[in-house]
């Protein structure tokens, strides 16, 4: 139960050695979005708990991400608050300024600085995630001058100075050092971008990726410094003049902003009598619980399985710290959500300068069995993993952007992407004309044969999922799969004009067959007329409709007029790696 | 306000309690831009018409070549210029506030139709020489073209709205996808009892001995399905079947009862977002063509140019 | 010009942007039809569920779909989808 017995007397739960001890049914450690996420989901769902969020940050909620926007003073401090203001007190949510210091598992208090206690009947931690900031072996580090962006008094500070910097180092290979030096680039600053490793962003991008952004970013006025380390900070009477590299160059600047990258603060983890499961971040299974009983974590302390790699790693990204977030003000109530949003497959976009990035699954996948397709102009560049008729990954840079969600979706739902290869590959797919037409042709298609669709009869419990790649089958997802196996009618808007039938095959295929196997053609092969005996009743036959008349039922053979081409994936002539 | 409403799903955000309702086909927001180019618009444009009324009456010369025509003429041209660059100037400008390009707006179409007012006046009423009157018209052209867009702008997001209700639910889900699921379920009802002979399907060797202990079973497939194994000749292409024209069969969705209505709805979506579509196109090129009106405008007032400096250049050279 | 057409999206899609979106700001400042201060929380917030305050509703009204707040949109959101759905909530309101 995740009530809190209020009681003053005969409390079952923390004996302490006060006799009225505070406590609450729902206690979250962090005010960070996943942390306000839950809290108001959690008023949502039961509008009589009592929620507590403790906190040491001494602002409300912001939206991190924004923070780029607001050093370069595109938005204000006002606009940077992720909630309406107010939110928490008309959500009767307590908030206690506070550091957390111990949480006694078992009797299920955590003791705050200070001495006070404060029971809960579920916990969640949402501790975030803190900066690595400049090696601490770095001479110089505490320079006035270096700064380490993380927070938002880092960015006030950040913002104090740009009046009075000419020159400033920038240090670390990811995202948040590119979206960094270009906002420094736009107020006029010259920058100097330091990274150790030899491309930039090296988990995400390929080396033509890295090349492009690179080169767009030196275009735009930044000296870039690969392969290159801060040796030491030099100052001068307390305050930074420049950095020395390892290649033994000194770069003066009055600015050296540290993106290093962030790690989760796990460290209650270790703080609780009794230890909780941690790793790179507080291990999580998908309805966000730890290893101990009542303890949550969410946002970017928690580590999830990554379905893809099979590792628990935090996703440090806004999306899922707000989803995270949701799903755990929903466990908290004791109520489990009954469609829970999967997380799907970790995805990432952002602008790096003029180029806009999306980058969704594990488009640098290569191997067995993964086909990489790459297509790539002056100003874009599009690669995309593909395995059967699946997409796995998907990577993609260009000054137009991409619509990232509905690629997702594509990769998490396991959606096959015949019909819309080019269109991907190019970067002009329309998602919801795409999802709709097929619906409706498969249900126009389905009505004039009279024949059911060839899965519905095979969502049998013994079908494993075995080609899901991605995320775990969710009821939605079973739903899309079998309209989605009602294969098109191509429409003449997307230009692929392949058919193909596996009839070629047949002879081979003898009449048992295993659930695996079944699955398998199904995923493989949109039309089987195998004579075998369990598709002989449902073949669905799809008249081909280039008009959206109504044609005869009994209307020549659609299999016959197919052109017999059986493989769609002639990569030659796509390039393929 | 924003007192916290819990929904529980999204069905009820439909309840607006204390909040805004309704869309209306026109509507009309007074702002403060707005009114300050109105304003600016007719204290220029009114005075000015005074003085050429005057003029026209008083004056020594009324005529597009005079030095007031002269004035009108350079006059308008400015205006008419920063019409053109100035909210193109202020979208790629970094420094923006949130409101900024709106207020851009209303001051080019201040610009465009003082200009335009101008460019009447420089004419002096002459409407005869040919390339003074060409530039004349794509400037009305233009400017015309702006005002039906800014209504277009009003009413066809209206029936873009009025498109998209009826393509989803009432909790916003896809349509075509309930009406899909509800089809398969007309269906699965229909199939039942039509199955007859259904193999048991595993990986075991069940099927071969079921195969053999129902013993004398036929081994015609037409027992169980119409459909043609896709090896078969197609003998069917020297004759067609043409069913009677009071037969069923030539209705679609015969077979499924009770499908009619859904095939009926489907439809009605499609041509939603057909509809919709259309509508997004018919924005996307209004746009385009005021663009395309501005070029030729443009260049016919280049060649109006052309053509008084040929009339100039003489006088000049004196 | 050169980018796509596109359609609107259905509620849940809107709800999973609206989740996605990292309050940046950028497509506020590119909106043409955007008049008076609105702060993006707010617009989230009542683009999600709940009533619309006038405003918003007024801002919704305004919005003539013409797409230039997908360009700026550092996560490839699209803002101009979430105001199709807002006007589908005001009119369906209105419609009650």
């Amino acid at each position: 139960m995740y009530r809190q017995e209020n009681s003053k007397q005969n409390s079952t739960g923390p004996q302490n050695s006060r006799p009225s001890m505070d406590s609450a049914d729902i206690v979250i450690i962090g005010n960070g979005i996943a942390g306000l996420t839950a809290s108001v989901e959690a008023r949502r769902r039961d509008p009589d708990a009592r929620i507590v969020i403790v906190t040491d940050q001494n602002h409300p909620t912001i939206n991190t991400p924004a923070l780029k926007q607001f050093a370069v003073g595109k938005v204000s401090r006002e606009q940077l608050l992720a909630y309406p203001v107010g939110t928490e007190r008309s959500n009767r949510i307590h908030l206690i300024n506070g550091h957390v210091d111990e949480i006694h598992a078992q009797r299920k208090f955590i003791a705050l600085k200070g001495g006070r206690t404060l029971g809960y009947g579920s916990l969640l931690i949402a501790t975030g995630s803190s900066p690595m900031g400049l090696p601490a072996n770095i001479p110089g580090r505490d320079f006035d001058g270096v700064l380490t962006l993380h927070r938002l008094t880092n960015y006030l500070d950040l913002r104090r100075r740009l009046g009075e910097v000419e020159d400033a180092v920038v240090i670390g290979g990811g995202v948040h050092a590119i979206e960094t030096v270009m906002g420094l680039m736009h107020c006029g600053i010259k920058a100097h971008w330091l990274i150790r490793g030899e491309t930039f962003l090296g988990k995400m991008l390929d080396q033509p990726a890295s090349k492009m952004v690179l080169e767009h970013v030196r275009r735009s006025g930044v000296m870039v410094y690969t392969n290159t380390e801060v040796v030491g900070v030099v100052g001068r009477i307390g305050a930074v003049v420049g950095v020395v590299t390892n290649h033994n160059q000194m770069i003066p600047c009055q600015l050296v902003l540290s993106c290093t990258g962030t790690q989760p603060v796990s460290t209650l983890a270790r703080q609780c009598t009794v230890p909780i499961l941690q790793k790179k971040g507080i291990i999580v299974n998908d309805k966000l619980r730890t290893s101990v009983r009542d303890i949550y974590a969410a946002g970017d302390v928690a580590a999830l399985l990554n379905p893809q790699t099979g590792e628990y790693e935090p996703r440090a990204l806004w999306y899922h710290a707000v989803l995270q977030g949701r799903l755990a003000g929903a466990m908290m109530t004791g109520r489990e959500p009954d469609k829970a949003d999967p997380f799907g497959v970790p995805w990432h976009a952002t602008h790096l300068g003029e180029i806009s990035m999306l980058t969704v699954g594990d488009p640098l996948n290569s191997s067995e069995g993964i086909i990489t397709l790459t297509d790539s102009n002056k100003a874009s560049y599009r690669r995309m993993s593909i395995s059967g008729d699946r997409l796995v990954g998907y990577l993609a840079l260009g000054t137009a952007p991409q619509d990232s969600l509905a690629i997702k979706r594509i990769i998490d739902e396991g959606l096959s992407i015949r019909s819309v290869k080019k269109e991907l590959l190019k970067g002009t797919f329309d998602a919801r004309r795409y999802f709709s037409h097929k619906r409706t042709h498969a249900t126009q298609g389905a009505i004039k044969t009279g024949r059911l669709p060839e899965t519905s009869l095979f969502d049998l419990p013994a079908a494993p999922k075995q080609l899901q790649l991605p995320a775990p089958g969710s009821r939605s997802t079973q739903r899309l799969q079998t309209t989605d196996a009602l294969q098109s009618l191509e429409q003449n808007d997307y230009s692929e004009s392949r058919r193909h039938t596996d009839d070629l095959q047949l002879p081979q295929k003898s009449l048992r067959l295993s659930p695996d196997m079944m699955v398998r053609q199904r995923a493989e092969a949109e039309w089987e007329g195998s004579p075998t005996g369990y598709r002989l009743h449902t073949n669905p036959r799809m008249v081909e409709a280039h008009t959206s008349e109504y044609t005869d039922v009994d209307e020549g053979e659609p299999f016959q007029r197919h052109e017999g081409k059986r493989n769609l994936w002639t990569y030659a002539e796509n390039g393929e790696q | 306000m924003n007192r916290f409403q819990p929904p529980n799903q999204i069905g009820n955000s439909f309840i607006f309690e204390g909040g805004q309702k309704g869309y209306p086909w026109i509507f009309f927001y007074l702002r403060r831009s707005w009114v300050l180019s109105l304003l600016a618009t007719l204290l220029v444009v009114v005075p000015t018409w005074i003085f050429y009324n005057w003029y026209v009456k008083n004056g020594q010369d009324p005529a597009p070549d005079s030095v007031l025509g002269y004035t009108f003429a350079i006059v308008g041209t400015i205006l008419m210029l920063m019409a053109l660059v100035g909210f193109s100037l202020r979208r790629r400008s970094r420094k923006r506030k949130i409101g900024q390009l709106n207020r851009s707006l209303n001051w080019h179409m201040f610009f465009g139709m003082t200009g335009l007012a101008l460019f009447f006046m420089h004419s002096f009423g002459n409407f005869n020489p040919r390339t003074g009157t060409y530039a004349l018209y794509g400037m009305i052209a233009m400017v015309v073209s702006g005002l039906i867009g800014r209504l277009l702008d009003q009413i066809i997001p209206r029936m873009i709205t009025a498109q998209i209700d009826e393509a989803l639910t009432g909790q916003g889900d896809d349509q075509v996808e309930r009406i899909s699921q509800q089809v398969r379920a007309l269906m699965e009802h229909n199939a039942e009892g039509n199955s007859g002979f259904l193999p048991v399907v595993s990986g075991t060797p069940v099927n071969s001995r079921f195969i053999a202990e129902s013993g004398g079973a036929p081994w015609d497939l037409a027992y169980i399905t119409l459909e043609a194994t896709p090896q078969e000749l197609n003998r069917e292409a020297s004759y067609r079947l043409v069913p009677d024209r009071k037969s069923s069969l030539t209705r679609p969705g015969a077979l499924v009862p009770g499908a009619e209505e859904q095939m009926r709805s489907l439809q009605r979506v499609q041509v939603a977002m057909r509809k919709e579509h259309t509508y997004r196109y018919i924005l996307r090129y209004w746009r385009i063509f005021h663009i395309f009106l501005a070029f030729t405008t443009i260049g016919l007032t280049l060649w109006h140019l052309e053509y008084a400096a040929t009339l100039l250049i003489p006088t000049f050279m004196h | 010009m050169t980018r796509p057409v596109l359609l609107h999206k259905t509620g849940p899609q809107v709800i999973q942007e609206i989740n996605a979106c990292i309050g940046c700001n950028e497509c506020l400042l590119a909106c043409p039809a955007l008049a008076e201060p609105i702060t993006i929380d707010v617009l989230n917030r009542e683009t999600f569920a709940g009533p619309i305050s006038a405003p918003v509703a007024r801002f919704a009204r305004s919005c003539y779909q013409c797409s230039a707040c997908v360009a700026p949109c550092p996560v490839g959101l699209h803002r101009d989808a979430m105001m199709a759905w807002l006007k589908v909530r005001l009119l369906r309101g209105g419609k009650e």
